[in-house]
């Protein structure tokens, strides 16, 4: 398993300095155990689930990020059942294994100052094999050589192709609430 | 035949240069009050649909209605700077700010919106709309926001910008979003939530890489530079214009009409170009007044344009009337006509000959033609003929013509009138000169280089020698306005007197033209304007919206008459009816009154004098836009309410007041109100208040209409209105009045049917009380009875005469009280037992021993109870009547009143061997007696031994 996250985890950052078209690295963060949730709260049923493998790097000098997260380690479902319609019926969890959210901090800010900063992320925002552009506001804390980011934001199923079968209508919102608390540490 | 004699003239010619930085005519400057002390600076102008002139200032939102700042209300979180503004198609106003934030204005208040993606952290410096209603927003920093679907998006120098600092953003149809940045245009266009992104720059030819400013027309695109001055470009960004050498620095704001570019500079205020179209931009115009630094620019839909800058803001005419040429005072005493070329040359006399100005690139130039022995009030009358020939009128010294490309000028000599005559004017068409003098007319025939000249001086024909101007119609009839015989027609050589025209219309006619529909207007000395559609004959006047009655000229353009008076040119839009007004609001003040003062062109252009300067009014830029008008607020008791159309008001909330404002920013002095209350008013009433209260209205359906208009015709006035109830207090309303009946209606009915039973009960209490009495007479005139009594009264008068006499007392004692009690309902319990008494005096008589009764009432029960009448003697009589009385078996009769209050009557049964017949009648009659009295009953109980009857007794009320 630890070798599984550890090949991940350099095949994410194999992809991240190929993205950034191999320019002279910055100094990077990362976190490979972020917590990631979400919930809908559908009329008829409230579905949530959480992670806490959310993979992310983020290069303080150009502001460039990059994170992503296995779709097969939501856990916390209300049932097995539920678990499985998750996986199966609505992310195609076999086909679309991560999803991810890549870009740049749109503020220039100085990420090496401590400080608490109220930032906008702009970058793809990639689930169920469809990418959106997204502006992402974040709350950053950067003290003790750490940066902790806490983060809010919506999906829409109808943005990333996610089917809902008209029987479970009532059971899914259109729209999914997220929130990601990660701490990034130095490479 | 005509000898053309040569003059000795003198040629003179020069030819000056005039600086073009006229002043622009009528600026009227406008100043942002102070806000405690704080002078807050305009940044941007913005009109909204309904025709508000919005500010946006350093210290928040302005509505400007031409005479007034109004600051809009916003919420405490909202930042003050404000930096853009647009009205989005949902009729609410989005205000971006310098901090980057964005709110909206809706019913009057600024609020802040919420964005799940966050504000921008940089300046908004434009927020627009375009065809699918995207809301594009740029920012000084962060370059482009786009928000659908109420998600906001980012376009920046990572998707291909060349800058992320934005100035300003255009939509233009089939080309994009342009934006302009510090390193050229960004043309943005978004194909399936793709960014495409195509760059203008230097590389292009661009003059300067910083755009600061875009402007769109319908044809062109115009982008104002850093150091590059202004040019345009069309929509497939082909240079159009290209700028002059720039000198006035940096460019602020753009706004371009079909004949002019204004300019904000930073440091050079309002500049002005002339520009024809599609050519260069020629002539140069800059306004320096009080506005050294120009911020903002806007462009009314009246056609004004506006500038603001620092705490000022400032209404110039725009491109509607111009002033073009300026010239001494003294020169502008002395001029009494002008003639406008076919070259678009504009020609007018001076003291001593005639100018010439003729516009070459940027500058007037000038010719002068010297007329010898003419003296400064001579020349009254110019015309260009067919041959570009001027004809000069003069008065007292005929006609000269001038050959403008030669300077060559002739005097015709033809005849006396035409050397000596009194010209009044020349006018013409094709071929034909018109001469019109006090002496009469003559007609000029022009062919080749010859003139043959048709005298009409005989009065028969027009109908008076003086004729003060002659007009030729599309029609080629020739209106000949006279002194004294109004109007007189010439149509294929045939003269038409027209009586009408001077009958109610004045005899003394200045002025016709015709307007595009082709109706003949014309001017009257005392009837003011009047316009003759073929059939009949029409008075503008003062009520029709015409400024003054005293009317010195007339010029008719296209659709437009302009009407001239001393101070104010009216314009009469002829489809509409529509007026408008040039006058000292627009810098239009002593309007040379002379009969050929001023000059139009197929153009719809109008030249005129005014003070000191030529006006050029340039009908189609100038839109003839009637005032609007608008409901700004409506008030319960002095209290805002944000009421909407159609509100219901209890019947207590009747006092209300409504705000109006009339919009027209060309004369906002000139702005009257008509308002009525529908349901309240009977007639509009006229008022130049922007506030009508109605105190105490009463319940009812109303519209509060209100209208406006620049005179006091208020035909076709835009009209706005508020229409809303006041309910009818609850007490009024139908279903309480129906209700209220009902309820009446019901209580009616059973207090009559309660009655009914009343009487019923009374009927038939008289009834079984006449029967009681009668059972009882009955029974006590029964033979038995009497015949019993009488036997016992002869055995006392034997045996005891003396107690003879007590028995016939108690006998005659008991007749006389069932005659005294018998109509009686009730009797008291004391009375019936005296009246007991007596009887059972008569009958103990009779059985002695046998007949026992034992009373337990005391007094005092006896005179609280009370009961019906000869019940109790009843009840006895039945007891002796039903049993063997005897000595062997007495009837013992008990009479006591149990702890219910009823009366008990109580016997031993002897049973008789045969019993007596009964009708029942005594007991029944008791009943019956006793339901109508008392709800509780007579109680009839029957055992082997006893008989008991309880009879309810009846307590005294006192």
């Amino acid at each position: 398993m630890l070798f599984q996250k550890k090949i991940i985890c350099c095949a994410c950052l194999l992809f991240f300095l190929l993205s950034t078209g191999f320019q002279q690295p910055g100094i990077l963060y990362h976190t490979v155990n972020g917590k990631i949730s979400f919930r809908s709260e559908a009329p008829l049923e409230l579905i949530r689930a959480s992670s806490d493998q959310l993979i992310g790097l983020l290069d303080i000098n150009k502001r460039n990020f990059s994170f992503k997260i296995s779709i097969r380690t939501f856990e916390g479902f209300n049932s097995p059942m539920q678990k499985e319609h998750f996986n199966e019926n609505y992310l195609e969890s076999d086909k679309y294994h991560e999803a991810s959210f890549s870009g740049k901090i749109i503020e220039d800010i100085d990420l090496t100052k401590e400080g608490s900063y109220s930032i906008r992320a702009k970058g793809m925002l990639t689930i169920h094999g469809v990418q959106q552009e997204r502006i992402i506001k974040s709350e950053i804390t950067i003290s003790d050589n750490k940066i902790s980011i806490m983060s809010n934001f919506t999906v829409l199923l109808s943005d990333h192709n996610i089917p809902i079968p008209k029987v479970v209508y009532q059971k899914l919102a259109n729209e999914i609430k997220a929130e990601v608390t990660a701490t990034l540490e130095p490479r | 035949m005509y000898s053309y004699s040569k003059l000795i003239f003198l040629f003179f010619l020069t030819a000056i240069t005039i600086s073009g930085f006229a002043q622009q005519p009528g600026a009227k400057l406008y100043e942002l009050p102070a806000e405690n002390g704080e002078q807050a600076k305009i940044t941007l102008l913005c009109q909204d649909k309904e025709g508000y002139i919005f500010c946006g200032t350093t210290n928040g939102l302005f509505r400007f209605d031409g005479i007034d700042f109004y600051k809009t209300e916003q919420a405490a979180d909202v930042p003050k700077e404000v930096t853009a503004i647009c009205e989005i198609p949902n009729k609410e106003i989005w205000v971006g700010f310098s901090n980057g934030n964005i709110a909206s204005l809706k019913n009057n208040k600024i609020q802040l919106l919420h964005f799940e993606e966050g504000f921008p952290k940089a300046p908004i410096k434009q927020i627009i709309t375009d065809d699918k209603n995207i809301i594009w927003i740029a920012t000084a920093g962060e370059g482009v926001y786009y928000y659908v679907n109420n998600r906001l998006y980012n376009i920046n120098m990572d998707d291909g910008l060349t800058d992320d600092y934005i100035y300003d953003i255009h939509f233009v149809k089939n080309l994009g979003i342009v934006a302009a940045t510090d390193r050229g245009i960004n043309i943005c266009n978004l194909q399936n939530s793709k960014k495409i992104i195509k760059t203008y720059s230097s590389k292009n030819g661009l003059k300067d890489n910083i755009v600061r400013c875009l402007y769109t027309t319908q044809n062109d695109l115009w982008i104002g530079m850093q150091d590059g001055g202004v040019s345009s470009y069309t929509y497939n960004l082909k240079e159009n214009i290209a700028p002059p050498v720039w000198k006035y620095g940096q460019v602020n704001d753009v706004v371009a009409t079909s004949q002019q570019v204004f300019v904000a500079t930073e440091d050079n205020g309002l500049v002005i170009y002339d520009h024809d179209g599609n050519d260069n931009l020629s002539s140069l115009a800059q306004n320096n007044l009080q506005l050294k630094k120009v911020s903002c620019l806007l462009r009314d839909r009246e056609g004004n344009v506006w500038a603001a800058g620092n705490n000022l803001l400032m209404r110039t005419s725009g491109s509607n009337v111009q002033a073009i040429y300026h010239f001494t005072k003294e020169l502008s005493e002395d001029i009494h006509c002008l003639l406008l070329a076919r070259d678009e040359s504009l020609w007018f006399n001076t003291a001593s000959g005639l100018k010439q100005l003729k516009k070459e690139g940027d500058v007037w130039k000038e010719k002068y033609y010297p007329v010898p022995d003419i003296t400064d009030t001579e020349i009254s009358g110019l015309y260009e003929d067919i041959n570009s020939t001027i004809w000069i009128g003069t008065m007292g010294k005929g006609i000269f013509l001038l050959n403008g490309n030669t300077g060559k000028l002739t005097a015709l000599k033809k005849d006396s009138l035409l050397q000596k005559g009194n010209i009044l004017s020349i006018t013409g068409k094709d071929n034909t000169v018109w001469i019109a003098s006090l002496e009469g007319v003559i007609k000029a025939d022009i062919t080749n280089n010859n003139i043959s000249f048709t005298d009409y001086t005989d009065i028969k024909s027009i109908g008076s020698k003086y004729v003060y101007h002659i007009f030729t119609d599309s029609k080629d009839r020739v209106w000949f306005a006279t002194d004294g015989k109004g109007l007189t027609v010439m149509q294929n050589n045939q003269f038409t007197d027209m009586p009408r025209s001077r009958e109610d219309n004045g005899s003394v006619v200045y002025k016709v033209a015709e307007d595009m529909y082709g109706n003949i207007w014309y001017i009257t000395y005392d009837n003011g304007l009047i316009k003759y559609d073929g059939q009949k004959f029409t008075a503008y006047t003062a009520s029709n919206g015409l400024s003054d009655m005293t009317i010195t000229g007339l010029a008719a353009t296209k659709d437009n008459v302009l009407v001239f008076h001393k101070n104010s040119v009216d314009v009469i839009n002829t489809g509409n009816g529509h007026i408008s007004y040039l006058n000292a609001e627009q810098g239009i003040q002593n309007i040379n009154t002379d009969l050929n003062s001023y000059a139009a062109n197929t153009n719809a252009d109008v030249y005129f004098i005014a003070g000191n300067a030529i006006f050029k009014y340039h009908a189609s830029e100038h839109v003839t836009f009637q005032p609007s008008i608008l409901i700004d607020n409506v008030q319960l008791f002095l209290n805002d309410i944000n009421a909407e159309q159609g509100h219901s008001f209890d019947h207590n909330e009747n006092n209300l007041s409504f705000y109006y404002t009339g919009l027209f920013y060309s004369q906002p002095d000139k702005i009257l109100y008509q308002y009525k209350l529908e349901g309240y008013d009977k007639d509009w009433i006229n008022t130049k208040d922007r506030i009508k209260n109605f105190p105490k209205l009463s319940p009812g359906t109303y519209t509060f209409r209100v209208r406006v208009s620049l005179s006091n015709d208020f035909n076709n006035a835009q009209e706005a209105g508020f229409a809303f109830t006041i309910e009818n207090p609850f007490w009024l309303k139908p279903w309480f009045i129906f209700f209220s009946f009902f309820s009446m209606g019901v209580l009616l009915f059973l207090i009559v049917r309660q009655r009914e039973k009343r009487v019923n009960k009374w009927n038939k209490m008289e009834r079984e009380k006449i029967q009681s009495q009668l059972e009882t007479l009955r029974n006590q005139i029964n033979p038995h009875f009497l015949f019993n009594s009488f036997n016992t009264l002869v055995s006392e008068i034997e045996e005891h005469p003396d107690r003879a006499v007590n028995y016939v007392e108690h006998l005659s004692d008991f007749y006389r009280s069932i005659v005294v009690h018998r109509e009686k309902d009730l009797i008291s319990l004391k009375e019936e037992l005296n009246i007991l008494e007596d009887y059972f005096f008569v009958q103990q008589k009779r059985y002695g021993r046998g007949l026992q009764i034992d009373i337990r009432i005391s007094a005092k029960q006896a005179l609280v109870f009370s009961i019906a009448p000869l019940a109790l003697q009843l009840l006895i009589e039945n007891a002796i009547k039903h049993n063997a009385v005897s000595g062997d078996a007495p009837v013992h009769i008990e009479i006591y009143i149990d702890e219910e209050n009823y009366l008990v009557v109580h016997n031993n049964i002897n049973k008789k061997l045969q019993p007596e017949k009964s009708s029942s009648m005594g007991l029944q009659n008791i009943q019956k007696r006793y339901a109508l009295l008392s709800n509780k009953h007579v109680i009839i109980e029957q055992t082997e031994q006893y008989f008991t009857v309880k009879i309810p007794l009846i307590q005294n009320l006192l």
